[in-house]
């Protein structure tokens, strides 16, 4: 049977929320899900900090499966020797976000990371290059974008459809990962209304 | 002779705010979610098609279940427009699709084996006596014995507007 995926749930600093907005999740169909925390500044990769595990009631974790994840936002002058870190390796998941051509290029081939996330809510700032994305399919990279700002803000739904629309064309639907970048519960959407929302682009 | 098709949705409507607990779900409202979102996605063209023989038949404010009905052609909008519905009545809600039919009567089958289901979760779930009680009842009053005879008397409590 398969397994509900939510890779990335937004780390919110209250307990209380995150564990309603994981309890929420879990009543929607997700089983598998990854609370991610997101570092702005990649070179303050020592500063991570740990990954957090919450404890929900008995029955919920079941069928539940929480996993840590890290979101490394990327620039052009992110120091990317970092990412073996110690503290980054504490983490299940190692995601990165590239802000520029120069980083994204990096990410689809140097680095090794193996899910490469996007920002839609706003202009991405340069194109997803076909060299790129090409070299990144082949060596078995995921690419990732977040609905959430879709539905928090109607301002930023424009540029969601807008970049997802430019993204899906050029990669003609292989290994996309689409999550909800969930701060609160409300973000949430059960999982087969996300897949509806994919023919949309 | 041209046959007019209309698709059922079967909604869960879900209020994730923990204060929500005694929110009233109404078909007006739920109605008027719908079509805001529809303007808000597709437009002044996509309200239209999706209004074009928009209702809500049937909401369950207890189970917070509602089906909803569009015209055949405005099946894929709406699916794609219920996750961009973010409040009824000013309060936060998620709308989960539980099922998309042909007809009302597989939508009302659909929703009573999903609400026969939650039934036995919330059974096997409940710690508190006198819950468990008032389930186990619900439970035997939609029962039959070997027979086929009900075993219990019919509530006619089930909140259906």
């Amino acid at each position: 049977m398969v397994k509900f995926h939510d890779l990335n749930i937004a780390r919110v600093k209250d307990a209380v929320a995150q564990k309603h907005t994981l309890r929420i999740a879990c009543r929607l169909g997700y089983e598998v899900v990854a609370v991610t925390t997101v570092l702005k500044n990649g070179n303050e990769l020592t500063a991570a900090p740990p990954p957090i595990e919450l404890q929900l009631t008995e029955e919920e974790q079941q069928n539940f499966q929480q996993l840590s994840r890290i979101t490394v936002v990327l620039s052009d002058k992110t120091n990317n020797s970092y990412l073996g870190n110690d503290k980054i390796k504490s983490y299940d998941i190692l995601a990165v976000q590239p802000t520029t051509e120069k980083s994204f290029q990096v990410a689809c081939s140097e680095l090794n990371v193996d899910l490469i996330t996007f920002d839609f809510s706003t202009w991405l700032g340069f194109h997803l290059k076909h060299q790129y994305v090409q070299t990144a399919l082949r060596l078995g990279k995921y690419f990732e974008f977040t609905y959430g700002p879709a539905i928090r803000d109607t301002t930023c739904r424009r540029y969601v459809f807008q970049n997802t629309t430019d993204f899906v064309q050029r990669k003609e639907g292989q290994n996309t990962i689409i999550s909800s970048g969930a701060e609160w519960p409300t973000d949430l959407r059960a999982p087969y209304d996300v897949a509806n929302l994919y023919p949309l682009q | 002779m041209v046959r007019l098709k209309n698709r059922y949705f079967l909604c869960k409507v879900i209020f994730p705010s923990p204060d929500e607990s005694n929110e009233m779900l109404t078909s007006q409202e739920f109605r008027r979610a719908i079509e805001k979102a529809a303007r808000e996605i597709f437009g002044e063209f996509g309200l239209g098609i999706v209004g074009n023989r928009l209702r809500v038949i049937k909401v369950n404010s207890h189970s917070k279940t509602a089906i909803v009905r569009v015209q055949h052609r405005a099946t894929r909008m709406l699916s794609q427009l219920l996750p961009f519905i973010k409040q009824h009545q000013k309060t936060d809600v998620i709308i989960q699709t539980l099922h998309v039919t042909g007809t009302v009567a597989t939508c009302q089958k659909a929703l009573i084996k999903y609400e026969r289901r939650t039934l036995l979760e919330l059974l096997r779930n409940t710690t508190n006596k006198d819950h468990r009680k008032k389930i186990q009842e619900a439970l035997l009053s939609c029962t039959l014995d070997f027979q086929g005879q009900k075993i219990a008397s019919d509530n006619d409590n089930d909140g259906f507007t």
